[in-house]
């Protein structure tokens, strides 16, 4: 959009730039302030409170990641997250595909019962989950975690991925029919291809819902220190590790780096899919 | 086209890959959600500390959960934090995203990255964050105020009852401006030229335009946009455990954490359930709510 469409004032434009610039500091400031912080040392913390970074500690980094065992939960929610977004994708592709052209009876209905539970909030299912689980002995490994990250993060991406189906066109598929396909050839070879926008929807919404999630986390690993994620030993890094600024921070920045990544690659797919209008909160 | 009379057969055979297709999404979801979601339920009208036998107590838990006091704190708490952030959010994000029309494209999309990066990173983060902007000592907002002379105005702001529960509803609406603002920017994107040509020939201010073209025609984004605002308002548990544990004094829980504490910590897991249940009708409710009152009919231009 140029801004010469909406042709505004100049007295407009002006105070357009000027709130944007400031709330573009209010919003800017905290990270830089954690990002500055992780690369000082916690004598320069206390001095150089404000300012840049004088002499870089990327030790910080270091040391979270070895002796603040950051690198371990780092490991665990790459793997819980990693697992979980890739059985997302092909369960809600097998899934939305099958809502949206195999003729299964009441198809918007099925998708509307996923939706449903899809906005109950989280601790009325988390209560009765974890005693189930151990009873299955399910508790305990990072299985805790991926399983149910997984079907809590399906009705969303099913219902992207149905809408996407639908707008595909039956003569696609009939072709591939007549070519001797089998059900899974067809949607394998002419399906799949076609739905890689809809795909990338799912990745950033999965990754960034399943790896700074906290509350499911907290719970599911009360018991076992090992199989922490990240943002569970962030959250406890404080009282675990003293007061070591730079490292602390440092952890901070682990966490949000690899959202900014993915977010960088998948920014209008993300767009989209809140524009679609379906997103567990 | 198909031949009627092999119409029957065909169908069904596609149904049967499609149920097959269906199958493991469905499992998966039973298994972690919906069995577990109406297991809370029967849970909620019974008594049990996670061990012994389940015991059936009626409506107890229900009538407890009213009489607690720190769980009507707690849904005070989780409907001021779920309703001022979204009108916080929607008013900031509106304002935002009307401003990104007017500048240009390269800084249009800078400001928009920045604006928005808050919204992906996980709340807890963010907390953790904010947790260094309000530090007494070494805190951002203290310096800040002293710099600039304002002494007086230093606080403990999280230690302190009067700021607690504002400053956890600052990191929300802060968390939530630039997702509104997205949605929104997209929604005045798509706005017809024809009609704010039109309107500016006829001398409309830029002012006026706003008033009687883009925000109706945005209605539906921000009714979009106020839902998530409030859903993920109402269900804010992620800032208060990172920034106060509920503290002072209880002051500043919430539904989902006070839920938590009772199940997991003191073992009550029945009750759990049943204020669990009493906040699903919240949600719910808090959806309908703003469907009605955030009236978003769509236009077809």
């Amino acid at each position: 959009m140029s801004n010469n469409v909406f042709g505004a004032s100049k007295i407009t434009k002006f105070i357009a730039y000027l709130l944007l610039g400031l709330y573009t500091v209010v919003v800017a400031y905290p990270l830089l302030f954690i990002l500055f912080t992780s690369l000082k040392t916690n004598k320069e913390f206390f001095t150089n409170l404000f300012g840049l970074p004088t002499d870089l500690q990327w030790v910080n980094y270091v040391n979270a990641w070895n002796i603040g065992k950051l690198g371990q939960y780092f490991g665990n929610s790459a793997i819980v997250t990693a697992v979980s977004v890739v059985v997302t994708c092909l369960v809600s592709l097998l899934g939305g595909y099958a809502l949206a052209k195999l003729r299964i009876p009441h198809a918007d209905t099925v998708m509307s019962a996923f939706m449903v539970f899809n906005f109950i909030p989280g601790i009325a299912i988390y209560i009765s989950l974890y005693t189930m689980m151990s009873r299955m002995k399910l508790t305990g490994s990072l299985i805790t975690m991926i399983l149910p990250y997984i079907a809590w993060s399906i009705p969303f991406a099913m219902y992207i991925i149905k809408q996407y189906f639908e707008t595909v066109p039956q003569e696609l598929i009939e072709s591939g029919r007549i070519d001797g396909c089998n059900e899974f050839q067809t949607f394998l070879h002419i399906m799949f291809p076609l739905v890689t926008p809809a795909l990338a929807t799912i990745v950033v919404f999965t990754f960034i819902n399943n790896w700074g999630e906290l509350m499911w986390a907290n719970i599911a690993t009360a018991a076992s220190a090992t199989i922490k994620t990240l943002p569970v030993g962030l959250l406890n890094f404080k009282t675990e590790m003293g007061v070591e600024w730079g490292q602390y921070t440092a952890g901070i920045c682990m966490v949000t780096i690899p959202l900014m990544v993915i977010f960088a690659y998948f920014q209008k797919y993300f767009v989209a899919g809140l524009t679609n209008g379906a997103v567990k909160g | 086209m198909k031949q009627k009379s092999s119409m029957g057969k065909l169908d069904r055979k596609y149904m049967m890959a499609g149920f097959l297709f269906l199958l493991p999404a469905v499992v998966i979801y039973l298994i972690f959600a919906v069995i577990p979601f109406f297991d809370s339920f029967f849970l909620s009208f019974h008594e049990w500390n996670g061990f012994s036998a389940r015991v059936f107590i009626g409506l107890d838990n229900y009538i407890n959960a009213l009489k607690d006091s720190t769980f009507r704190t707690a849904i005070r708490n989780s409907v001021y934090l779920g309703v001022v952030s979204s009108v916080i959010s929607v008013v900031v994000g509106v304002l935002m995203a009307w401003m990104m029309l007017y500048v240009g494209n390269r800084w249009g999309a800078f400001f928009r990255t920045i604006l928005f990066s808050p919204s992906m990173i996980p709340a807890v983060i963010t907390a953790l964050i904010f947790a260094f902007v309000y530090e007494p000592d070494i805190g951002i907002l203290n310096n800040l105020l002293g710099a600039l002379g304002l002494e007086s105005l230093q606080t403990a702001w999280l230690t302190n009852r009067a700021t607690a529960l504002n400053c956890i509803l600052f990191v929300s609406a802060w968390k939530q401006v630039g997702l509104t603002m997205v949605l929104c920017f997209a929604g005045m994107q798509g706005i017809n030229l024809s009609l704010v040509e039109s309107a500016r020939l006829d001398g409309a201010s830029d002012f006026q335009i706003f008033r009687k073209i883009i925000l109706p025609l945005v209605m539906p984004f921000v009714q979009l946009s106020a839902i998530f605002a409030l859903m993920s308002g109402l269900k804010i548990y992620d800032s208060v455990v990172a920034l106060t544990n509920g503290g002072p004094a209880k002051s500043t829980t919430v539904m989902p954490l006070w839920i938590l504490q009772n199940s997991f910590s003191f073992n009550k897991y029945g009750y759990g359930a049943a204020m669990s249940m009493i906040f699903v009708l919240i949600v719910l409710l808090g959806m309908i709510l703003v469907k009605l009152i955030v009236r978003g009919d769509s236009y077809e231009q």
